[in-house]
């Protein structure tokens, strides 16, 4: 090879890998925003269905009408709560917390059961209630991992997220109600 | 549901890992979930039907004990095979940052993976080494990540950063439970140790060195002794002490399960490198009372000493005192033997596997299927470029196009970047 075929080749190698890692950093970050997607839509649907199975269980297995209210206001609120995330958060928590304050102790939970139709939806709201913050966890750490790359400096020189937007961690007070998770978990 | 399950350790060698994994792979196919294991190991009869070899294992010294892993291009095309011909709903690795079959499953995997990290030094300066960026970019594909305790995920946090859920190891509870005692096992003041007695951080000597003040309090005192290896410690006891331990060799899981249930205290004097405490769960299974080194992973199974006595770790003063105590206060033993029992009930493999399938129900909820990933090896460089609009669901990333470059050289190779470990286990 003559002189400058070796120059050539000196110029054109680095640019070459460069290319390429830039090409493997994109699909990566294709990658982890399309995980950020899926576990924010299981997420999602989570909640929405442990709404609906509140009222569900509030209405049918035989509670107080003191905790039944609670519930159903609770979990009406969830529903229909404005899609800013921080107002739906808000309602998200108070659910939790309103669950908790109703499913306090295993002597009710086991009392509530007696009944089967009753006993399998308080295993199918305990389920959802796990499920949820199994979800939320999943999803926040999908966020993290796509905002480390995002943060990278090439990145954002050269928008290689395109307009996707910033992810977002989801801050919600999603602990289930302990007395009904170990009763679904011991009677499984 | 149909899972594929990775464990990177040797099948045929019992690990904590390996026999972890048998235990959750014949508790989901009790809850009517299609399960197959992928591991390295022997080719041979016995070996449920359930379970692939990958190939043979390798031993690689660490930390004083040999891992047994499997890695190199004929493994990497058995575990793309696997996951090609599978056709799994969720795909579960084992200890993915080991440098075995679960690291390369991840990195030919597409779709939803789950991972279980088991030793407190899964990770830990593994971040450090050079391989920091496969570590990466092999956990960024991980959709849910389980911890099986609280120092495991101590341990997640902190080295590998985002969370970990809490997911117990399990122990077959009943098993212990039923187990009948045997007389020639019991008797006043009679101890039971398990574990290696050639490792120094099962910590033999410690309660060796404890043994004269124990005897000194308790004349019928008497230690037995089931675990492999050979030591001299024991035969350069002086006479007295000699006759009161009694070296049973390796024991069977029914032997074990026996010896349990039929001593009045059993010892865990482990110095470190213990990130879980199966062998005191089995204890508390049988209903026997424990004292152990105050570990953290001893603390948080004991629930921070309710249904276990504690001593402070490698003193064998404080191990001669608690167990001279323990001995003297039968009321005492058998309320930690009940709330002890009662912890190893939450932790029976039935209620553990039950939130692993959770974790699986939450990953595969979309219905996305695990398929091959069509890099090749660790192929940073080998994936497609393309600006996404901000709203594009739906679309996978295996849009139709160029088809990926291929790295010379990287035939699904190891890194290079730390050694493969022993995982923490008190097997």
């Amino acid at each position: 090879m003559s002189g400058w075929e070796w120059v050539l080749l000196l110029l054109v190698l680095p640019l070459l890998f460069l290319a390429l890692y830039i090409r493997g950093l994109a699909a990566r970050l294709d990658r982890l925003h399309l995980r950020v997607e899926a576990s924010e839509a299981v997420l999602d649907a989570r909640l929405e269905r442990r709404a609906a199975l509140t009222k569900e269980v509030a209405l049918e297995v035989g509670l107080d009408p003191a905790s039944a209210v609670l519930l159903l206001d609770a979990a009406s609120a969830a529903q229909h709560s404005e899609r800013s995330a921080e107002a739906r958060a808000i309602a998200e928590s108070d659910l939790s917390a309103a669950l908790r304050a109703v499913f306090a102790d295993d002597e009710s939970v086991t009392d509530l059961a007696d009944d089967p139709e009753s006993r399998a939806s308080l295993t199918d709201l305990a389920e959802v209630c796990v499920g949820a913050a199994l979800a939320r966890r999943f999803a926040n750490d999908a966020v993290r991992a796509a905002i480390a790359v995002r943060r990278r400096g090439i990145v954002r020189a050269l928008h290689l997220a395109g307009h996707a937007d910033w992810p977002q961690n989801r801050d919600l007070d999603d602990a289930p109600p302990e007395a009904l998770s170990r009763f679904a978990l011991d009677s499984a | 549901m149909k899972v594929g399950i990775v464990c990177p350790y040797d099948w045929n060698v019992p690990s904590g890992v390996a026999i972890h994994v048998h235990d959750l792979a014949e508790a989901l196919i009790g809850l009517g979930l299609e399960v197959e294991v992928l591991a390295p190991g022997e080719e041979s009869d016995d070996i449920a039907d359930y379970v692939t070899i990958a190939g043979r294992s390798l031993p690689v010294p660490y930390n004083g004990s040999v891992a047994r892993v499997s890695f190199g291009p004929r493994s990497a095309s058995r575990v793309r095979k696997w996951i090609r011909e599978g056709d799994f709903d969720v795909l579960h690795v084992h200890s993915p940052v080991t440098p075995s079959l679960g690291m390369m499953a991840c990195w030919s995997a597409l779709g939803p993976i789950v991972a279980t990290f088991h030793a407190a030094i899964d990770g830990r300066s593994r971040m450090m080494s050079g391989g920091a960026w496969i570590l990466q970019a092999t956990l960024e594909k991980v959709r849910a990540r389980i911890a099986v305790s609280e120092e495991a995920r101590r341990t997640v946090v902190e080295h590998l950063g985002g969370d970990a859920v809490l997911v117990p190891n399990g122990v077959d509870a009943q098993r212990f439970a039923v187990a009948m005692p045997r007389p020639e096992w019991s008797g006043r003041g009679t101890i039971a140790f398990l574990g290696r007695v050639d490792e120094s951080r099962k910590g033999l000597q410690v309660l060796l060195e404890a043994l004269p003040a124990i005897a000194d309090a308790h004349p019928s005192a008497r230690l037995l002794v089931a675990g492999p290896g050979e030591t001299d410690a024991v035969h350069a006891l002086p006479d007295d002490l000699r006759q009161r331990v009694e070296l049973l060799g390796r024991v069977s899981e029914a032997d074990k399960a026996a010896l349990l249930s039929s001593v009045d205290l059993y010892v865990a004097p482990h110095i470190g490198g213990e990130s879980f405490g199966i062998v005191l769960l089995e204890a508390m299974a049988a209903g026997s009372p424990v004292l152990a080194s105050d570990l953290p992973a001893f603390r948080d199974v004991l629930d921070g000493g309710r249904c276990g006595a504690l001593f402070r770790t490698g003193d064998a003063g404080a191990l001669a005192r608690a167990a001279a105590d323990l001995l003297a206060d039968a009321p005492r033993r058998e309320r930690l033997a009940a709330a002890g029992a009662g912890r190893a009930a939450e932790f029976d493999w039935g209620r553990v596997a039950r939130q692993v399938m959770a974790v699986y129900e939450t990953v595969g909820a979309q219905g996305e299927k695990v398929r091959e990933d069509d890099r090749q090896g660790p192929g940073m460089f080998a994936g497609r470029l393309r600006w996404r609009p901000s709203a594009d669901p739906g679309d996978p990333a295996d849009s139709p196009g160029a088809s990926p470059p291929e790295v010379a050289g990287t035939g699904g190779h190891p890194p290079d970047g730390g050694s493969p470990r022993r995982e923490g286990s008190s097997r």
